[in-house]
């Protein structure tokens, strides 16, 4: 792989420890995936936040390259609890003090205190062509058909360092000749806001780690592009999709293979993710929800049952005349906190992600309806 | 007899060969605070990696791995070096943050359990012993 001078003295350790060893993360990432050079990134989003999910392995890493600082804008994934309201939600102090002493080693190198997969609903919007390092699986896909950034789907120590060098190996999505379309899904019905997750999730499970190209959608808001491209990356490895008139890119390979999506596939996905009959909790916010949709949720809100929403601490302090049963969260979400040690078996969702990771992560059930259904107490 | 690979992280070291058939998820397969495999499935449960040559086709699962990798040398359980098939990115940045010799490119089948070998990381060789 080609190093400029400069890099090579960070190499060989002119900056210090932390960041020699962060560029030869970065240098073998680029040996194994033939990578010819490192690029310039404009931001990251580092996930391995949460102290539920790193355990002590991760915080005494953090901790232990806490002295070295980003060299660009870079941003948290949710944390295991909401930064300020920790306490009323019933986690323990020994699982908060851990937490914060993560969130303390990333702020101290100078990540944004802003824990959230959906940093475009926060105020970073990577532009066209710009090249990131994001590593939230959802908000990668996001960046990358959504947005026409460019990303790989990154690890948390791979986005560190790609945050300490400001680079990033040139290797996958961030070359223009590998975002191309490799299948094509063909979609012959008109989605509900509720199907695009199921969509998503069920083209996961096909597409794996392949692009697909999706047919048949005439229109698409933001909210259902990240409900679509979280499924897929939750079920498959998705880091890319591409919707005719929607997406910035879309283009596929001669002749590829052709796959036909009935409702009846999408209501499939639904009953295979639905577990529980009985939630303790209506939950909203996988991916974290945007202004305009807790909004709507507050419009539309009919059951007097317990709603936690999930959000950014951006869009959190915005948030006017909350409905009493509705509690807002920041900087965590249900898949990441201790929601069993809480004492909820069971919770209601509208997201295939949220349905996935709490079987599979959490080990509790899930009823999976529509976000009408949940609002209406059905 | 000598076997060459590709070097991930340099170092120069010697030791038992403890070899792995199945991919590896360091979160969830071995115990960071003893080394130990621990997956249920996995042919050899309850044997240590700690202060062996480790090698496996390549690693899986959560990216929280690398971490594992950490921990473990950090208590003093980490492996000698690890030796990989088919690196990914999961173990390559754990041996690099662990401070752990790496070599890739090798085919596992080559190497029997419980052989002594050397490791020259950095030219990507295994000299049995």
């Amino acid at each position: 792989m080609y190093l400029s001078k400069e890099e090579e003295r960070i190499l060989n350790g002119e900056l210090g420890e932390i960041k020699a060893k962060a560029i030869k993360i970065l240098t073998t990432l680029g040996d194994i995936f033939n990578a010819e050079k490192l690029i310039p990134i404009e931001s990251t989003q580092i996930s391995g936040v949460s102290y539920k999910t790193i355990g002590d392995a991760g915080l005494e890493f953090i901790e232990d390259w806490s002295s070295a600082k980003v060299v660009v804008e870079s941003r948290m994934n949710p944390a295991g609890m909401d930064l300020n309201d920790w306490q009323d939600l019933g986690i323990s102090r020994e699982f908060a003090e851990k937490q914060l002493r993560i969130i303390k080693a990333l702020t101290s190198m100078g990540v944004k205190k802003s824990c959230s997969c959906t940093p475009y609903h926060a105020g970073l919007v990577p532009t066209r062509r710009s090249h990131i390092a994001w590593s939230e699986s959802s908000a990668v896909a996001f960046a990358n058909s959504v947005l026409g950034a460019m990303t790989n789907r990154e690890g948390g120590p791979s986005a560190l360092s790609a945050a300490l060098i400001g680079s990033t190996p040139n290797y996958g999505y961030h070359l223009a000749e590998n975002r191309i379309a490799q299948m094509v899904f063909e979609v012959n019905f008109n989605l509900t806001n509720f199907d695009f997750t199921l969509l998503g999730y069920y083209i996961g499970t096909i597409a794996k780690n392949k692009i697909p190209l999706i047919k048949g959608i005439k229109q698409a808001n933001w909210e259902q592009l990240k409900s679509l491209g979280a499924g897929g990356a939750a079920s498959g490895g998705i880091a890319m999709y591409m919707i005719p008139n929607i997406t910035p890119e879309c283009e596929s390979i001669e002749k590829p293979e052709r796959i036909v999506v009935s409702k009846k596939d999408l209501r499939e996905i639904q009953a295979k993710l639905s577990t529980g009959n009985e939630p303790d909790i209506i939950t909203f916010g996988c991916p974290h929800c945007s202004y305009e949709e807790i909004q709507e949720i507050f419009m539309n809100v009919k059951t007097k049952n317990k709603i936690w929403i999930y959000t950014s601490n951006e869009v959190k302090e915005r948030i006017k005349n909350i409905p009493s049963n509705i509690k807002i969260l920041s900087d965590s979400c249900m898949v990441v906190s201790p929601i069993k040690e809480l004492g909820i078996k069971c919770i209601a969702t509208d997201s295939t992600k949220c349905a996935h990771y709490s079987q599979n992560l959490s080990q509790i059930k899930c009823v999976l309806k529509s976000r009408e259904e949940l609002l209406h107490g059905n | 007899m000598e076997i060459r690979g590709k070097c991930v992280v340099p170092g120069i070291t010697k030791g038992e060969l403890i070899v792995s058939f199945e991919p590896i998820s360091f979160l969830g397969d071995i115990d960071p605070k003893t080394g130990n495999i621990i997956s249920i499935k996995h042919p050899l449960k309850n044997h240590s990696i700690a202060d062996k040559i480790f090698a496996f086709p390549h690693g899986k699962g959560s990216t929280v791995g690398s971490y594992i990798m950490y921990q473990l040398r950090k208590n003093g359980k980490a492996p000698k070096a690890i030796i990989n098939q088919e690196a990914e990115a999961i173990i390559a940045v754990g041996a690099i943050i662990s401070d752990i010799p790496m070599i890739n490119g090798i085919d596992i089948n080559q190497l029997p359990h419980g052989a002594r070998v050397e490791i020259n990381a950095e030219k990507g060789i295994i000299k049995f012993l």
